[in-house]
C-alpha cells in the first residue's frame, strides 16, 4: 500500500491552520477556550506516553472535540543506535488507544547516540548511503507503528562536509526510498536558505509536492542579536512575512493541507496565539483561493 | 563509513567534556580524530568550529532549562555556572537515556545523588531539596493512580490498598518548608505524597513519626495489625487507645482524600 493509500485508509485528514497543543494552555483548551477557532491540534506523543495525571485526561477530552495530529521528537530516525523497541511499543499503544491520527511524523535527524538521548535535532550527512539507512528505518518505524510515516526537514547550522547530495536531494531520496510523506517545514527552509545562502524557492522546486502531506510554519530568532548573522529555529517568535510567502507558494500548488503553526518558546497567552493563527490562516486561505482559481482556469 | 564517522564526531562534540577546547583548537583535527576521512574533513565550512559549538550550546541549554524548571530552588542554590558544569558532566558521564524529555530531571538526579552527597562544597540539604522538588513531577506524572477501590473495609489481618501514586519520602531536612532563599532546618522529615484523584494536583502531608512508621510498613504491604505493632515496637510506643485513635483519624483523613482505598 502506498503512503497515500495508507493515509486515506485511516482517519479523515484535517486541513487549515492548527496549533501545537502545549501544556501551558492545555487546561484552557480543555475548558473550551479554542472551540471553533482551530481546525486541529498537533501533539507530541512523546510527552504523553507512559505518563499519568492531568495531561492524558485533558487530552482525551480535547480529542473528543478536535482532530489530533501526531508529531514526535525522539525516534532518532537518522541515528546509528538501533530503534528503541520499547519506546515504539509504548508509542504504538498510545496512538492505538488514544488517537485516530492519520499518520505519525518525526524529523530527518539524529537525536540519540550510543544510548545517550540528546533531546535535540542533529543533522545528518547528505549521502545516498545515509538516505538508504534512514529510509529503511522510516519503513521499519511505519510497520512497527502500524501507520504511515511523515518525515520533517530540519533546520541545520553546519552542513556536514562536501556531500554528493544537497539537502533537497537527500530529502527526496529518503522520501522515495521509504515511500513516506513529507512534513514540510517552510520556516526551516527559510532558516537554512538564509543561513547558508541559497534560494528557498529553488529548494522547494526540487521537492515533489505530491509527497507533501502537512506543513509546519514558525518564527525564529537571531543567535546573536548584535551580529545577526545566524538565525535559529526556536519557534519562539511570530512568523515572518518571508515565511508566510513560502507557505503561500506551497499551498497555491498543493491545495488544502493541514498547516501547523508552531510555538514552543516565549509562548504567548492563548488568545494572542489564536490571533496569530488567524493571521496565518488568512495567508493560507488566500493561497487556497489562488489554487482553486488556477484549478478552475485549468479546467 | 564516513557518514557514520561524521555522526559519531558530531555527537562527541556535544557529549565529551573536552570537546569545546578540542573543537576550538582545531575542528578538523577533532573530526579526523573521530575517524572522519580527510576528504570529508576538507569539505567542512570555514565556520565549522563556531557552528558545531552552537549545537553543544543548544543541547546543554535545553537540558539545563528543563532541570531548572523542575528544580527551581535547587538550581538557584547551585547558581547558573555550577548548574552548567553539572549538566556538562552529566551529559559526558551518563546523559539522559529515556526518550521522554520530562524524565531527564529524574535521570539527572540519579546521576547527581552520589556525587552531591560527597561534595563538601554543596549545602548538605541540597540533594534532599532537589529530590523533594522533583517528587512533584514524579508523582504528578506517575502512570499509576486512580485505581478502583477494592470495596473492602480495613481489616487487621489484611494489607491496605493505597492509590497507586502514594509514596513516602524521608529527608534529613525540612525541605518542604524551604523558601527560595532560606535553607531548610535540619529535622528528620517524613512526607506522604499522592496525586489528588479529582484535580490531579500533588498533595503533600507531613507525617508524625508514628504515622510514618506505620505507613512505611503498609506501603511494604504488611497486614494492618502487624504494621501497627511493629511501628510501635520501633518507636518504643505502647499500642494503646491513644495510638489507635490517632491512627484511626489518620486513616480516615487519607480515605477522605482518596489516598487510602480500603483493604487490599
Amino acid at each position: 500500500m502506498s503512503f497515500r493509500a495508507g493515509i486515506a485508509a485511516r482517519a479523515a485528514v484535517p486541513t487549515g491552520v492548527g496549533l501545537g497543543l502545549r501544556s501551558t494552555f492545555l487546561a484552557e483548551v480543555d475548558r473550551g477556550a479554542a472551540d471553533g477557532r482551530v481546525p486541529f491540534w498537533e501533539i507530541s506523543p512523546d510527552n504523553y506516553v507512559a505518563r499519568g495525571g492531568s495531561r492524558p485526561v485533558r487530552l482525551a477530552r480535547v480529542a473528543e472535540r478536535f482532530p489530533i495530529l501526531s508529531h514526535g521528537l525522539s525516534l532518532s530516525l537518522g541515528g546509528l543506535d538501533p530503534l528503541d523497541g520499547e519506546f515504539l511499543q509504548g508509542l504504538r499503544g498510545f496512538l492505538d488507544a488514544s488517537l485516530p491520527a492519520p499518520w505519525h511524523s518525526d524529523h530527518l535527524c539524529f537525536s540519540a547516540h550510543d544510548g545517550k538521548m540528546l533531546h535535540d535535532l542533529l543533522p545528518l550527512p547528505w549521502t545516498t548511503a545515509s538516505a538508504k539507512r534512514v529510509a529503511a528505518r522510516v519503513r521499519e518505524v511505519s510497520e512497527r507503528l502500524g501507520r504511515p510515516m511523515l518525515v520533517e526537514n530540519i533546520s541545520y547550522y553546519l552542513p556536514l562536509g562536501s556531500t554528493p547530495l544537497d539537502e533537497a536531494a537527500f530529502v527526496v531520496e529518503v522520501l522515495e526510498r521509504a515511500d513516506c510523506g513529507l512534513l514540510l517545514d517552510v520556516n526551516n527552509v527559510f532558516v537554512n536558505a538564509t543561513n547558508h545562502g541559497f534560494d528557498a524557492l529553488e529548494w522547494l522546486a526540487k521537492i515533489p509536492l505530491d509527497r507533501v502531506v502537512q506543513l509546519h510554519i514558525a518564527g525564529h530568532e537571531f543567535w546573536d542579536d548584535e551580529r545577526q548573522d545566524l538565525i535559529i529555529d526556536t519557534h519562539g517568535a511570530p512568523v515572518r512575512s518571508e515565511v508566510d510567502a513560502l507557505l503561500a507558494w506551497v499551498v497555491e500548488r498543493t491545495g488544502a493541507l493541514p498547516v501547523l503553526l508552531e510555538r514552543d518558546e516565549n509562548i504567548p497567552p492563548l488568545a494572542e496565539l489564536l490571533a496569530e493563527r488567524d493571521r496565518v490562516d488568512s495567508v493560507y486561505q488566500a493561497a487556497l483561493a489562488r489554487h482553486a482559481a488556477a484549478q478552475g482556469g485549468a479546467a | 563509513m564516513s557518514e557514520e564517522a561524521l555522526i559519531r564526531a558530531f555527537a562527541a562534540s556535544v557529549i565529551e567534556l573536552d570537546a569545546p577546547a578540542a573543537v576550538k583548537a582545531d575542528v578538523r583535527e577533532f573530526f579526523a580524530r573521530h575517524g572522519v576521512p580527510p576528504e570529508v574533513v576538507a569539505g567542512l565550512p570555514e565556520a565549522a568550529a563556531e557552528r558545531l559549538a552552537i549545537y553543544r550550546t543548544m543541547v546543554h541549554s535545553r537540558l539545563r532549562a528543563a532541570v531548572a524548571e523542575f528544580l527551581p530552588k535547587t538550581a538557584a542554590r547551585l547558581g547558573r555556572p555550577r548548574l552548567r558544569q553539572q549538566i556538562e558532566r552529566f551529559v559526558a558521564e551518563a546523559a539522559p537515556k529515556a526518550p521522554y524529555f520530562w524524565r531527564l530531571t529524574g535521570e539527572f538526579l540519579n546521576w547527581a545523588g552520589p556525587r552531591w552527597t560527597e561534595d563538601a562544597t554543596l549545602p548538605d540539604y541540597l540533594l534532599d531539596l532537589a529530590r523533594h522538588e522533583w517528587s512533584d513531577a514524579e508523582v504528578g506524572n506517575d502512570p499509576a493512580g486512580g485505581e478502583a477501590a477494592s470495596g473492602k473495609p480495613l481489616a487487621l489481618d489484611q494489607p491496605v490498598q493505597f492509590d497507586g501514586t502514594v509514596r513516602l519520602h524521608r529527608y534529613a531536612w525540612a525541605v518542604h518548608r524551604a523558601t527560595e532563599t532560606e535553607a531548610p532546618e535540619a529535622e528528620a522529615t517524613a512526607l506522604l505524597l499522592y496525586r489528588d484523584r479529582k484535580d490531579h494536583q500533588v498533595k503533600v502531608l507531613e507525617l508524625t513519626p508514628r504515622a510514618a512508621a506505620v505507613t512505611t510498613r503498609l506501603l511494604a504491604r504488611e497486614p494492618l495489625q502487624a504494621a501497627l505493632m511493629e511501628a510501635c515496637a520501633e518507636l518504643g510506643t505502647p499500642l494503646d487507645d491513644e495510638f489507635l485513635a490517632a491512627m484511626a483519624g489518620y486513616f480516615a483523613d487519607l480515605a477522605e482524600r482518596g489516598a487510602l482505598l480500603g483493604a487490599a
